[in-house]
């Protein structure tokens, strides 16, 4: 799954805005690995404070959250909890400016590999005994220059080009693998490491995302497209009949059309996508795939639809406006302007952060407890939020 | 009749007792676990990653998410090679969690319990012999530990909560590595039996059908030379000149099975006192919208569907390789000699839009068991058939393939699957409407006739289309050529076993 870190200013906070009020950062969920609490391979059921080693100055932030490992940045040094070992700076230790990561990807074995904004391309590199791995910076002046990159479950990647400033064709590329994509980023050139595929969109993209089996992307105004594998309702559009763009082919989600929206999460066979005017949108698979438990809200759209999902603080309020969302293997959690957050889906490993013993939570249920959440993030079994 | 599937058994000597004579656990722990940690030639469950192998042993149920999740993944058939090995691993591993915490509690010296996850705790979970209680009592619903839809089982039946966890690995993976460990396991268990009593012991069959046996007007070949069954070169000739459908009458009257399966007492026993995982077909016909496949113990499934006089639904196990699954009830039949002849080859016009199936080494066998009632629509099979009738009578109608026009063939479907050698036309209404079944028909004259008029109206040539038929008895079998169209309904409870052959 990738993480992206999105600049755009529709996001309205980042946690590097370490110069207004501090935040801190909690957790929840698998944690077999210790990758969410040292010390114990215990699920951690309710939200737990993360052990904060950053500097004073900036808070530590979550570039990957993984079904073993956690990935953690604060300026230019990153590091790791769980099964994989890194630590690592980026630009090495001479680098004085702040490297800003764009996009981030990773599997259940750990990360994989991160793209900065200025383009530059870090993979993970395991030492010989595997007991430590280093990020080295694999971009050259022949490297291909691209912007954001997705990794999906079934090992497919997708990247999109760097767009000059008044650009407006948004270029995609495809690879079946990691390899294949490598392959070509080492050696451009050489024919028979050519993009599997290729697509070409009027826009400039915001964000790429990819969940088990397809690609989501948003574009800076606020359309958003998708692809890949149609199986339960994850493209959130018609793939087949009239006017209806194939699976395989990127196609615009019709079901948001007229909406700008500001950000999009996926996970699992479920995406989401929440406008500027703070609606929140989720489709795909109500319950994941050999599973019997389902999310409610789901369960009626049908493929090419989307549900509107409306959080209220009490019974008698107005639905409130989402301000973060994201989205694990088979749960999502919310983010709203007053600062609460919302959680729904799988809770095997206690990755909802309600302190309960339920398996499943069908409706989506407040987090109680936590005040002031600024951010969320999600990894395939675990929760991270960004509180005040 | 039991009034639920948790009254079938009466743990006469409890499981839980001295069962160290009858199966001796810690050797199978200490055996299965000498495999596992092996290495094998080639696995490819290297490529699951370092970080599931890391914790397969210590975690198995969050190492099974994982690799149920990636089971999903992909299309079943796309599916890497490496994550059916992770999850029949994973799902050994966690046999031998849930054998240890037997050990823990029958140790008189009461060792401590086991590091036991508290997502591996059980239902109705007992204090162990200190005196502690092992795990909060937390009602879970009827799922296994790693969240995935299973039936119910008994409260406490540690044996049934292991073959879960085994048949599903082999439903879900087919167990391409470790085979001989799954085998070993369930031959084990059935030593812990052994004291088990079941109600069932007392049924002596099925309940008798009150299904009316339609009258055979066009009646197949029938082979039987005096005095003696069709041997393997009879047959083989007349494949040669032929090959044209025979019946075989009494030709595995000799099979033991033909009276051990009557009593269900016997099937029960061989499938862990029917604790066994089968796939059950739910609904009428498998061409109705709101048909469905589930998977159950076996109790559930004769208790609920095969044994019930008012069941919910049609509940039919079907084209299931239970004799690999039961190897113990292979003893019961005999692949037919049969099987052995060298039949005609494959044609495009036989194998109506299905692709040409590799040269099958070993004859595919499958098991239909299942009450009264039940139909499987008209429809062809790329191989030849040899179908044994074991227990009970199925009415069997054949349209030979230079029918097919008049048969309306499915065609393809929007997902672009081949139904070509699938008829639309419902035999079953057809024989309704030609007042020939004795199934619930129309009261009304009216309706009869309306109805009778729109099935002319969609399928006009059906009527013309020449057929044979026949009723089958316990020890009688069918030679169906391939490319036959064949429409099969029970007419009482009954068990059958096809042999795929080419």
């Amino acid at each position: 799954m990738s993480e992206l870190k999105t600049r755009t200013a529709g996001h309205r906070q980042t946690a590097n805005d370490g110069a207004s009020k501090p935040t801190s950062m909690l957790c929840a969920g698998l944690n077999a690995h210790s990758q969410l609490q040292a010390g114990t391979q215990a699920d951690v059921r309710k939200f737990t404070p993360v052990e904060d080693i950053s500097t004073p100055q900036k808070g530590a932030d979550v570039l990957f959250a993984g079904w073993s490992t956690t990935v953690f940045s604060s300026g230019n040094k990153i590091w790791t909890q769980g099964f994989q070992p890194i630590s690592s700076t980026l630009g090495g230790n001479a680098a004085h400016e702040d490297i800003q990561t764009r996009s981030v990807i990773g599997d259940h074995d750990g990360f994989l590999a991160l793209l900065t904004t200025s383009g530059d391309l870090y993979t993970v590199f395991s030492s010989s005994d595997a007991q430590s791995a280093t990020l080295q910076l694999m971009t050259t002046e022949s490297s291909p220059s691209i912007a954001l990159i997705a990794f999906a479950g079934t090992g497919r990647i997708a990247l999109t080009f760097k767009q000059a400033p008044n650009g407006n064709l948004c270029h995609i590329a495809e690879f079946n693998t990691l390899d294949r994509f490598l392959a070509w980023y080492r050696d451009p050139s050489d024919s028979d490491c050519y993009p599997d595929k290729h697509h070409m969109l009027p826009g400039r993209p915001a964000q790429l995302l990819a969940n088990t089996a397809s690609f989501i992307l948003l574009l800076e105004n606020g359309e958003v497209y998708s692809w890949g594998d149609p199986r339960h309702q994850s493209l959130g559009r018609a793939i087949n009949g009239e006017g209806t763009t194939k699976a395989d082919v990127p196609g615009i989600v019709e079901a948001l059309g007229g909406l700008k929206i500001t950000k999009i999460a996926s996970g699992g066979w479920m995406s989401a996508a929440f406008s500027e005017d703070g609606a929140l949108y989720l489709w795909g698979a109500a319950g994941a795939p050999g599973h019997d438990r389902s999310i409610r809200c789901l369960r009626e759209a049908g493929a090419g639809e989307v549900a509107l999902v409306e959080l209220l603080a009490s019974a008698h309020d107005e639905p409130l406006d989402v301000i973060d969302v994201a989205i694990g293997d088979a749960h999502v959690a919310v983010a709203t302007s007053d600062g609460r957050l919302f959680v729904v889906g799988d809770n095997k490993d206690g990755q909802l952060g309600l302190d309960s013993a339920e398996d499943f939570i069908e409706d989506w249920t407040e987090a109680r407890g936590l005040s002031d959440v600024q951010r969320v993030v999600c990894g395939s079994n675990s929760t991270y939020v960004f509180v005040h | 009749m039991p009034s639920s599937p948790s009254q079938l058994r009466t743990v006469e000597a409890c499981a839980s007792e001295d069962f160290s004579s009858d199966c001796d656990i810690p050797s199978i722990i200490e055996h299965t676990q000498k495999c596992l940690v092996l290495e094998l030639e080639n696995d490819t469950i290297r490529e699951c990653g370092a970080a599931a192998l890391a914790i397969i042993a210590s975690k198995p149920d969050d190492v099974l998410r994982l690799a149920h999740r990636k089971l999903h993944t992909w299309p079943f058939r796309d599916v890497p090679i490496c994550w059916r090995r992770l999850y029949e691993d994973a799902s050994l591993w966690k046999a031998i969690a849930l054998l240890r915490v037997q050990t823990c509690r029958r140790n008189p010296k009461g060792h401590a319990i086991d590091t036991v996850s508290r997502k591996r705790k059980r239902r109705g979970e007992q204090e162990n012999p200190k005196g502690h209680s092992s795990s909060p009592a937390v009602e879970r619903p009827s799922t296994t530990d790693d969240g995935i839809n299973l039936p119910t089982i008994m409260a406490g039946d540690w044996v049934a909560d292991i073959v879960k966890v085994l048949d599903m690995a082999i439903i879900l993976t087919g167990a391409p590595s470790r085979k001989h460990l799954f085998n070993n396991l369930f031959n084990n268990l059935q030593s812990s039996l052994l004291h088990e009593v079941s109600k069932l012991d007392t049924l002596r069959g099925f309940p008798p059908s009150h299904l009316r046996r339609p009258k055979v007007r066009f009646p197949m070949q029938n082979y039987k030379a005096l005095g003696s069954d069709m041997n393997f070169t009879a047959l083989q000739e007349h494949l040669d000149a032929s090959a044209s459908p025979l019946i075989l009458e009494g030709a595995i009257s000799h099979w033991p099975a033909c009276s051990a399966w009557k009593n269900p007492a016997h099937l029960m026993q061989h499938t862990l006192g029917g604790r066994r995982l089968v796939p059950v077909e739910l609904g009428r016909s498998y061409t109705d919208e709101d048909w469905g496949q589930k998977i159950m113990t076996f109790a559930e499934f004769v208790h609920d569907y095969l044994i019930n006089p008012m069941p919910k639904q049609t509940g039919y196990l079907a084209q299931h390789d239970l004799l690999t699954q039961i190897p113990g009830l292979l003893e019961d039949i005999q692949t037919p000699d049969y099987c052995f002849t060298t039949p005609p080859p494959a044609t495009p016009e036989l194998l109506h839009g299905q692709p040409t199936p590799p040269h099958l080494e070993e004859p595919l066998v499958n098991t239909w068991l299942g009450p009264g009632g039940t139909i499987s629509p008209l429809h062809t099979d790329p191989y030849h058939n040899i179908l044994c009738q074991v227990v009970g009578h199925k009415y069997i109608r054949l349209y030979a393939p230079s029918e097919t026009p008049k048969l309306y063939s499915r065609g393809v479907d929007e997902a672009g699957v081949s139904m070509e050698n699938t008829s639309r036309v419902d035999v079953s209404i057809a024989m309704e409407l030609a007042g020939r079944s004795a199934a619930v028909g129309c009261d009304d004259e009216i309706s009869h006739e309306n109805a009778r008029n729109d099935f002319e109206e969609r399928f006009p040539l059906f009527k013309d289309a020449r057929y044979i038929e026949a009723v089958l008895g316990p020890g009688d079998s069918l030679y169906i050529p391939l490319g036959w169209w064949h429409y099969v309904e029970s007419l009482s409870t009954s068990c059958s076993v096809s042999f795929w052959w080419n």
